[in-house]
């Protein structure tokens, strides 16, 4: 009942605004009737192009100098550097169009403002100038798509070559669980209807299927650097999407079938975290996280960068909070961290 | 209709509906008048164009202050802002509604229903649409379907909340968020019967453009505006059967639960 009558005074109020100016314009004696636009209407919206075009490139120019920081760092993953080059020179190409056709519409609109007595040339058309502009555009464009088909063609092919390590990621409202495929590296057969929670088995998998026991069932993902994963991403109940933003990488988890990506970590936790940028992020971060604690705010501990897995398709009410973190460490580390966990045989009730 | 009269019947004068006395209703509600439909299409437009403008301001304090209180949030979203802290069903349920109004209501119709009524008759040389009628049932059906998209606000259980790309299972089923419910099946009939209204207007533009240009007025001087109607209301017509397609089955899928996409 309170929106309605917020709403209702709020429109009633911009009611009352709309009539007080009619009856003011009204009032004016206005030596100019005529509705059609003079010389003075020319020049004022004439200088309003030109100061627009300061003040969009003035802000483009703001927006780098503050906000280039808060992108992500450096690609964590082999096939990170060449997808980031590729944004790169999209934009790049992007940048330099807007910055000459903002300038020549927003310039030349000032400059051929109207004014009594000018006449406008009547061009009706180049045929010479139309192929120009229309095939430079295509050239590039095509040029980018194609490097963009080409480089999506290397990134999705998934392929057993190079000894990878396969791994399920599980989605579900609202968490993820990791499925290591165990000594065989195969991952045992899994279903939704074999999910049975009073006996361990959250994941659905088949316990008869020999591959399946040795299953190791996470809650945090570890992976060995520059080994190539596997991913295989399943859902129990609607979309959802593996977001591996500082590996380039993001599949979506759909149920009722399987998805995979594939990808290897090039740098370790502790490398990515004696990154200057990423030192200068967490500095950021933690000295707003201070000024938080002062205030006995919540999400206020000092923050250590670490890799992460996000949710990127709308799944719920705490799809923002779908997380799970990711740990890139030498084989050394990751075998003495595989070698404590129990596998799937291990931890299931038996009937 | 009112075109083919006047082609027909030009020692009809006094017979011509165009020259009957209009009333209130039918110059201004119920006109078939090509100008006025568009400027209704504006007004509407423009009108939920601020709706979905307020609700991304909504969203965007909750996510430039996470979890603070606002009084406006308790103001305006009631029982979905306890406190003045934003629920996070609703967070999701304005980004979906404010996503479909912008892009269906204030895009398509705000955007393409005002400039082609408008601008179609007259850079062609056309005296009004080739059916006035179907003109004006266009936009009332739009009228329609944003009553009912504003309605499906105030649903008990929230307005539908799984983006405005709906995607099922989470837009289908009721126990995955509840706004797949009574919300959900609002905006499935919302844009229904915003197809409805959308269809009859392409096909209306298109129509125009083959048919009514004048003398002289081939395609290949047509304006560009034109070109970018027509080539829109075509693609719109053909993308319209997916898109029915895909309201169909989600509707179909919550109502019986099953689904002709999952297997």
């Amino acid at each position: 009942m309170t929106a309605f009558l917020t709403i209702g005074v709020l429109v009633l109020v911009a009611i009352a605004i709309w009539q007080m100016t009619k009856i003011f314009e009204l009032s004016q004696i206005k030596k100019d009737a005529s509705q059609i636009a003079n010389d003075n209407d020319n020049k004022y919206n004439g200088y309003l192009m030109f100061v627009f075009l300061v003040f969009i490139y003035g802000i483009t120019i703001f927006s780098f100098y503050k906000y280039t920081k808060i992108l992500l760092p450096k690609a964590a993953s082999a096939h990170g550097a060449d997808y980031d080059n590729l944004m790169l020179v999209s934009f790049v190409i992007i940048f330099i169009v807007q910055t000459i056709t903002q300038a020549l519409l927003h310039y030349f609109a000032y400059k051929y403002r109207g004014r009594k007595g000018q006449k406008a040339l009547y061009y009706a058309d180049n045929n010479k100038l139309e192929v120009i502009w229309t095939m430079i555009p295509v050239v590039v464009l095509a040029g980018l798509i194609l490097w963009g088909l080409y480089s999506w063609v290397n990134i999705m092919d998934v392929n057993d070559q190079d000894d990878p390590i396969v791994v399920e990621l599980y989605a579900q409202q609202f968490n993820w669980t990791a499925r290591y495929a165990g000594e065989d590296n195969v991952l045992g057969e899994a279903n939704v209807r074999l999910i049975d929670i009073d006996n361990v088995n959250v994941l659905g998998l088949d316990t008869s299927d020999s591959y399946a026991s040795d299953d190791v069932i996470v809650k945090e993902l570890h992976l060995p650097v520059g080994r190539k994963v596997n991913f295989k991403m399943r859902s129990q109940d609607v979309l959802h999407s593996a977001y591996m933003p500082h590996f380039r990488a993001q599949m979506n988890c759909v149920p009722g079938m399987i998805t995979q990506f594939s990808y290897t970590p090039i740098y370790t936790t502790e490398e990515m975290r004696q990154d200057p940028d990423v030192m200068e992020k967490v500095k950021r971060t933690n000295t707003i996280r201070a000024e938080r604690a002062l205030n006995d705010e919540p999400n206020s501990d000092p923050w250590e960068f670490d890799y992460i897995l996000l949710c990127n398709k709308i799944c719920g009410k705490s799809h923002y909070n779908m997380q799970m973190k990711i740990i890139v460490e030498t084989q050394e580390e990751y075998d003495a961290w595989m070698a404590e966990q129990k596998t799937f045989a291990q931890t299931v009730v038996s009937n | 209709m009112s075109a083919n009269a006047h082609a027909h019947s030009e020692d009809h004068h006094e017979d011509h509906g165009h020259h009957h006395k209009e009333t209130f209703v039918t110059k201004y509600i119920f006109s078939q008048d090509h100008k006025m439909i568009a400027k209704q299409y504006l007004i509407t437009g423009l009108i939920m164009g601020f709706i979905g403008i307020a609700m991304s301001l909504l969203f965007r304090m909750q996510i430039a202050w996470p979890g603070q209180s606002f009084p406006v949030f308790e103001a305006l979203l009631g029982k979905w802002a306890p406190d003045g802290v934003m629920d996070a069903d609703i967070y999701l349920a304005l980004v979906t509604i404010h996503g479909t109004i912008m892009v269906f209501f204030v895009l398509t119709a705000g955007l393409s229903g005002t400039f082609s009524n408008l601008l179609i008759p007259l850079q062609i040389g056309a005296r009004d649409m080739a059916s006035g009628f179907l003109n004006m049932v266009s936009y009332w059906l739009f009228f329609l379907s944003s009553f009912i998209m504003i309605m499906s606000l105030f649903v008990e259980a929230g307005p539908a909340a799984a983006g405005w790309t709906v995607y099922p299972p989470l837009s289908a089923l009721p126990m995955a968020q509840p706004g797949s419910g009574m919300g959900m099946t609002l905006w499935l009939v919302s844009m229904a019967i915003f197809i409805a209204s959308s269809l009859l207007g392409s096909l209306n533009y298109i129509v125009t453009v083959i048919n009514l240009r004048t003398k002289g007025m081939s395609m290949t001087r047509l304006p560009l505006t034109i070109w970018a109607f027509f080539c829109n209301s075509y693609y719109w017509c053909y993308f319209i059967s997916c898109i029915i397609f895909s309201r169909l089955t989600t509707y179909h899928g919550q109502k019986f639960w099953y689904f002709f996409l999952l297997i």
